[in-house]
């Protein structure tokens, strides 16, 4: 284990952001950055995880069904991508929706149920980050930014490599008639990155001839309401490191909706 | 008649009492940049025994004291180095001193790490493959060196270039006194060739969307 997570009291939140600015800019966009989120003890230990410790799976979701799950080895930059799979998550970019990344695991309600699929349990650090976005001061973070009573927090660690991409999505996934997805996030744990690297989490603007985006940064919360058009742009080839984040679902009670 | 280099000099110094409101990188804008390269100095001089070359007003140097085991911020200026002092004030492993980087006799050491933020391009180009061996010489064999700095940029102000091949630039504080100091926009080649028979794992990145280059090096085992 690192030295860096004999810091990593458990997770807390940096003092005083200024919720009523964050939230005013919520309000107006659907979408905004929290940046410096997290105490730095708990971000550099969560980046350390994932930049080296986790066991990343590769998905690939294409015309409509999740098309592979198979356990795949820690992998850095130089880990070929499966050509085959890239083909496959790219036929299904070019009809509709598609999305090729890694992952630690599956938000629940995405596990097909025709797929045989060990979603297994976030335990370690990310089972203790997944505690800490269910505690009360995450929860009120939130609330106070979307301006809706958060019930819970789904988290799943994703990767992006080059090549990897998530298309166009407006829809939340659904999960029952007593809740609802209300709103997403992406903490990116991203050391160097260029702008021109792609990876940017993206919004449609104001029309669709532009849009507004967030290029991967290091321990920033981007928040946006659902539903809401948004995707990952294609990491590029010449991108010189990964995209690492914590992707999270906010659930609130069905009744309750998005602020846009 | 002051030679660049201490015009340079005297330039930080004059500049000590507003540096903190007017440099870049503590900007807003900056943000997403800076909390980079913060965390990537953290993980690199975690544990590790550092030393700081021109730390100015103590804003990196704070910053590394969170990982690092001991750091020792040093700077050509007393006032900047008091201003340090006060900011670490309080944390275990830290020693401010007044020190030419040049120099470097009186700052201890042997370190495991060192680092200087947007120090290299203020270096007159004659001067640099000494101040490394100065530098290298307080270092283990091994140790982890890692520097950042500008980009060219547009420079509205007046430029010339000396004899000596140094890039001058006119820079001017808030009272209006100007100074001609040096600042030199380094090309990854010639980094390359300074580091060529004195380090190994040179990674020498530039992110031209940020305006910045980032360094890291061991020094020869």
């Amino acid at each position: 284990m690192n030295a860096i997570h004999k810091l990593s009291a458990p997770f807390d939140l940096t003092p005083t952001p200024d919720l009523e600015a964050l939230g005013s800019v919520f309000r107006s966009r659907a979408h905004v950055r929290i940046f410096d989120i997290l105490r730095p003890s708990g971000a550099l230990a969560l980046y350390e995880h994932l930049a080296q410790e986790l066991a990343w799976r590769p998905v690939i979701f294409s015309s409509g069904r999740l098309l592979s799950a198979a356990a795949a080895a820690a992998g850095g930059q130089s880990h070929p991508l499966d050509e085959q799979a890239r083909a496959r998550a790219y036929e299904g970019a070019e009809r509709g929706s598609a999305y090729l990344h890694d992952v630690d695991r599956l938000f629940p309600e995405d596990v097909p149920e025709s797929l045989p699929f060990d979603n297994g349990l976030q335990t370690g650090l990310l089972a203790e980050f997944r505690r800490f976005a269910n505690s009360p001061p995450f929860l009120d973070l939130a609330h106070r930014v979307t301006g809706t009573a958060i019930e819970r927090v789904e988290i799943q660690a994703t990767r992006h490599r080059r090549g990897h991409f998530s298309t166009f999505v407006t829809l939340p996934p659904s999960v029952g008639d007593t809740s609802a997805v209300s709103f997403g996030f992406d903490l990116t744990l991203t050391l160097e990155w260029s702008s021109d690297w792609g990876g940017v989490l993206t919004f449609r603007g104001q029309d669709v001839s532009n849009t507004d985006g967030y290029v991967p940064a290091f321990n920033a919360l981007d928040i946006y309401a659902l539903p809401q058009g948004h995707w990952i742009s294609a990491v590029t080839d010449f991108a010189g490191g990964n995209r690492l984040a914590i992707a999270g679902r906010l659930y609130t009670k069905s009744s309750q909706g998005a602020a846009s | 008649m002051m030679s660049p280099k201490d015009v340079t000099q005297q330039y930080y110094s004059a500049r000590a009492g507003e540096y903190e409101s007017t440099v870049s990188y503590v900007r807003s804008k900056c943000i997403a940049t800076t909390s980079r390269l913060i965390a990537r100095y953290r993980l690199e001089l975690e544990d590790k025994d550092v030393l700081e070359i021109a730390c100015g007003p103590g804003f990196w140097s704070e910053a590394v004291a969170l990982t690092a085991r001991s750091i020792t911020a040093t700077d050509q200026d007393a006032s900047l180095v008091a201003m340090t002092a006060a900011r670490l004030s309080g944390r275990e492993g830290v020693r401010c001193l007044t020190a030419d980087a040049y120099d470097l006799g009186d700052v201890g050491g042997p370190f495991t790490a060192a680092f200087a933020n947007f120090w290299w391009s203020h270096v007159p180009r004659a001067r640099l493959p000494a101040f490394l061996a100065t530098l290298h010489g307080k270092l283990l064999p091994g140790a982890v060196v890692l520097f950042v700095d500008d980009l060219p940029y547009h420079w509205r102000g007046a430029r010339r270039t000396t004899p000596e091949g140094d890039l001058l630039e006119e820079r001017a504080l808030k009272n209006g006194e100007t100074f001609e100091i040096i600042k030199n926009f380094p090309t990854e080649r010639e980094i390359a060739e300074l580091l060529d028979s004195v380090a190994t794992e040179v990674d020498y990145r530039a992110f031209p969307d940020q305006g910045y280059w980032l360094l890291r090096y061991r020094t020869n085992s």
